[in-house]
């Protein structure tokens, strides 16, 4: 099973850290949506479905379920229809458009390509993003885990 | 395929480590490619791979388009030789006291003692330290010494029983929260309270909080020290006698204990702060303090600069000088403090003749009719040592070739021909290092005045420092809350 | 070589040409048939555009503009043709590749420079907790068909859904009986991603 970010919201002091590295990264754009929940701003990463709904919603293929599991989106194939926006179950494609690109996590590509852990997760300061294995981290009940939780809920383990 | 490509042209790159300057942490930043991309320093022990948003902002110090490479004359550009000659002969007509100095508090300890020797070998004894005011103001504090009050390291911080945070430190610091988490998280009945009045990230964090009055911090601290009755504190802070009481015994009994203090511009008297977090420290065993700086080398270049110069003005006598048209010629070093700060401004206008040492062209020395701007290497094309927080000495090396800017060392070498001219130079009148015995008569005084500063106007808050370049480190918005 | 008589066999011509049938057609007067794959002004087909907005994206001329009005909840996309290059690229991007197509039109000349315009007015869908836009109700309801069962997985699509096959109550959300009924509700990205970071704090 491919690894994915996961963050642990008893740890995160949202400090907006892995926004900053991720526009380091992607051309000074955040792809990572952020939530004011009182006084944090909290994190939500692409959750790289199994069955993505944004790429069945995709007219052109621009939204794809890559080889790797992960999801990615092709630059050139998009045409600005904000229908992966639309359809996302949770809201982590932003819909406003900068230079006719919906912005997408793509897990920092580069990064994985040099065997580092992408930028949101070695930046964090409290230790709130872990870059670890699906199954690892649903085998330990004890840590809150956002992302596993939808991953339960919503998309369904892959057997 | 993207992948491939861009594995080809990471094996090019080489990391190289270096330090980052925006708080008084000291956390490790690696720079590839000779500065291109941003790194993070995951073998450095102090953030372990973590970087806040203003930590990033150093990428952008490194290549940014505006930074300075020639000296310049108001703008136009000018040659080495050209600018010492015409610095010479600007200075020639002045006094050896019409002549003062800033120094800023980002730079190394190599630096500011270079600026302190050259500024005694001209004869000018008007050097200050510019950093932001709160912190000045909380240097002045811990310069008031406290027997058994030690500063903690971060291993003291993360294997303590009880946290005392006074003020916003996730937001100045957010690299500490790693460690912050420890303690929470890591021993039932471990305890962090939290001395603020707004609710911010770090009160998010503390098992509890204790909501003062605005203002009266030091307060609440001299009551948990055991410097003022409880009941009389409870009536200025607004807290409880008995939660205070409650809170210091909690504290006392600790098995081990740190006290972070976190000087805020919106906060006043920020020295007896720290004076009381000292003896809070001294009053019971195996605790220790940590006071954060917003700038990264506060410790550092104060020390250095009250060894060599020990009468040095204070920041008000400073002004009032400029004012009065005493100082007739400034030498800044490191920042324009009077960079979006109209008051400065107006008085900075007054003077005759302006060099400013620093990263960007300032927007401020444009406005003065003589001002003469160079070159300065940061920490990334310079080096230096640098005083963290923990008092422990972090040394960074040249990581990226400098592009025309030159190291203070080196500008204050070819500033030690430029003296200034008529030797008929007054005394200037000190009032000495702070004694013990008179630090702790002021600090038990300062506490009346604290309360009549309650019944009566508040003063208006003076910020010292470049806010707007502080301000555009916050470009997330960190510091939403104070 | 010397030509007899030239005159004599350009008057025949002349001549006979006024009894055969005309070369040029008599356009003004008779309707002129471009040939197929001619590029003429784009037209939106209201029943069939969804308000994506994917051709006001790719408008390398910027001919077509859109306004959201979110007091009548309409969406006006507006076609200029005098800023029209008749690059195809509007038909190519559409979504439902019916929406705006570009007919055989060709006559585009008018005493306004706004003159020769297209618009589709579409339905506009408001976010029920901070009233930013989301889409079109078009929109939704194509996407909800096209994802097929994983409509489930997004409230905004199932709602759509429903209230295109008018299954949907009309009182929801504060009044229902059910503890998660507010998750039920049409919502923005931003506030879908917010309610999901709230429920699993």
């Amino acid at each position: 099973m491919a690894k994915r970010v996961f963050l642990n919201l008893d740890l995160c002091c949202g400090c907006k850290s892995c926004a900053a590295a991720c526009a380091y990264g992607h051309h000074l754009q955040s792809l990572l949506g952020h939530s004011q929940l009182k006084a944090a701003e909290l994190p939500l990463h692409c959750l790289h479905c199994d069955q993505p709904a944004c790429a069945a919603a995709c007219p052109n293929e621009a939204m794809k379920k890559m080889a790797d599991e992960t999801v990615q989106r092709s630059q050139y194939r998009c045409v600005g229809c904000r229908s992966c926006s639309v359809a996302c179950p949770f809201g982590v494609i932003q819909p406003d458009l900068a230079k006719h690109i919906t912005p997408k996590c793509d897990l920092c590509l580069d990064r994985l390509a040099e065997g580092e852990i992408p930028r949101c997760v070695a930046t964090c300061t409290s230790g709130a993003l872990s870059f670890a294995e699906v199954d690892e981290q649903i085998a330990d009940r004890n840590k809150n885990l956002i992302s596993v939780r939808m991953l339960a809920n919503f998309v369904g383990r892959r057997r | 395929m993207v992948a491939d490509n861009l594995k080809v042209k990471s094996e090019n790159s080489k990391i190289r480590n270096s330090l980052c300057l925006f708080c008084s942490l000291g956390c490790g930043v690696s720079l590839r490619d000779e500065g291109k991309a941003l790194a993070y320093a995951q073998d450095n022990p102090v953030n372990k791979g973590a970087l806040c948003p203003r930590g990033h902002y150093n990428l952008e110090l490194v290549n940014h388009p505006g930074r300075l490479a020639e000296p310049q004359i108001g703008k136009r550009k000018v040659s080495w030789e050209e600018a010492l000659t015409f610095i010479k002969q600007e200075l020639q007509p002045f006094r050896k006291d019409e002549v003062g100095c800033l120094v800023s508090c980002l730079l190394s300890n190599e630096a500011a003692l270079a600026v302190a020797r050259t500024a005694q070998a001209l004869g000018v004894k008007n050097v200050l330290t510019a950093g932001a005011a709160a912190d000045l103001e909380a240097y002045e504090g811990n310069k008031w010494t406290v027997p058994g009050a030690e500063l903690a390291s971060l291993d003291h911080l993360e294997k303590s029983e009880a946290l005392l945070i006074i003020g916003d430190i996730l937001s100045r610091s957010p690299v500490l929260s790693r460690r912050i988490n420890q303690v929470k998280y890591g021993k039932r009945g471990n305890q962090i309270v939290v001395i603020d009045p707004n609710q911010t990230r770090t009160t998010w964090f503390a098992t509890d909080h204790l909501a003062c009055r605005p203002g009266t911090e030091p307060v609440v601290l001299a009551a948990l020290a055991g410097a003022l009755p409880a009941e009389e504190a409870a009536a200025i802070c607004g807290i409880a006698a008995a939660k205070l009481e409650q809170t210091a015994a909690a504290f006392r009994t600790a098995a081990s204990g740190t006290v972070i203090y976190v000087p805020q511009s919106k906060r006043p008297r920020n020295d007896l702060g720290v004076y009381y977090v000292k003896k809070l420290a001294a009053a019971s065993p195996n605790k220790k303090y940590l006071v954060y700086y917003l700038f990264g080398n506060t410790l550092g270049v104060n020390t250095v600069i009250d060894r060599e110069i020990p009468d040095h003005p204070t920041y008000h006598e400073l002004l009032g000088k400029i004012e009065r048209g005493e100082i007739k010629s400034l030498l800044l070093f490191g920042e324009d403090i009077s960079a979006g700060h109209e008051e400065l401004q107006k008085k900075f206008r007054m003077l005759k003749f302006v060099v400013y040492a620093g990263y960007f062209e300032s927007e401020s020395p444009a406005i003065y009719d003589n001002s003469i701007i160079l070159p300065l290497a940061s920490q990334f094309e310079g080096g230096g040592s640098y005083v963290l927080a923990d008092g422990s000495l972090a040394a960074c090396e040249p990581i990226v070739p400098a592009a025309g800017s030159v190291p203070l060392e080196k500008i204050c070498g070819l500033l030690a021909d430029c003296k200034p001219g008529r030797n008929d130079a007054r005394e200037c009148v000190g009032q000495g290092p702070v004694t013990k015995a008179k630090a702790e008569a002021e600090a038990e005084g300062e506490v009346r005045a604290v309360r009549a500063a309650e019944q009566g106007p508040v003063k208006p808050i003076t910020y010292f420092g470049n806010n707007q370049l502080v301000g555009n480190f916050f470009w997330f918005q960190v510091n939403k809350n104070g | 070589m010397r030509i007899p008589l030239p005159k004599i066999r350009e008057v025949i011509e002349a001549v006979g040409s006024l009894f055969s049938r005309p070369f040029t057609n008599g356009y003004p007067f008779k309707p002129l048939v471009p040939p197929d794959g001619f590029r003429g002004k784009p037209e939106y087909y209201q029943d069939e555009c969804v308000g994506c907005l994917a051709c006001y994206e790719v408008c390398p001329g910027r001919a077509i503009s859109y306004e959201d009005n979110k007091e009548t909840k309409k969406r006006t996309l507006t076609y200029r043709a005098d800023l029209c290059i008749f690059c195809q690229q509007c038909e190519k991007a559409c979504i439902t590749e019916k929406g705006i197509q570009l007919t055989k039109q060709f006559e585009l000349a008018s005493y306004e420079r706004k003159g020769v315009t297209s618009t589709s007015i579409k339905e506009l869908v408001l976010c029920e907790n901070c009233g930013e836009v989301v889409g079109c109700i078009d929109h939704l309801r194509f996407l909800a068909r096209k994802v097929g069962p994983l409509l489930y997985t997004n409230p905004t699509l199932l709602l759509a859904r429903h209230d295109e096959l008018k299954l949907l109550e009309k009182e929801r959300g504060a009044n229902s009986p059910h503890p998660r009924a507010g998750h039920l509700k049409l919502l923005c990205p931003n506030c879908r991603r917010e309610m999901i970071v709230k429920e699993q704090w």
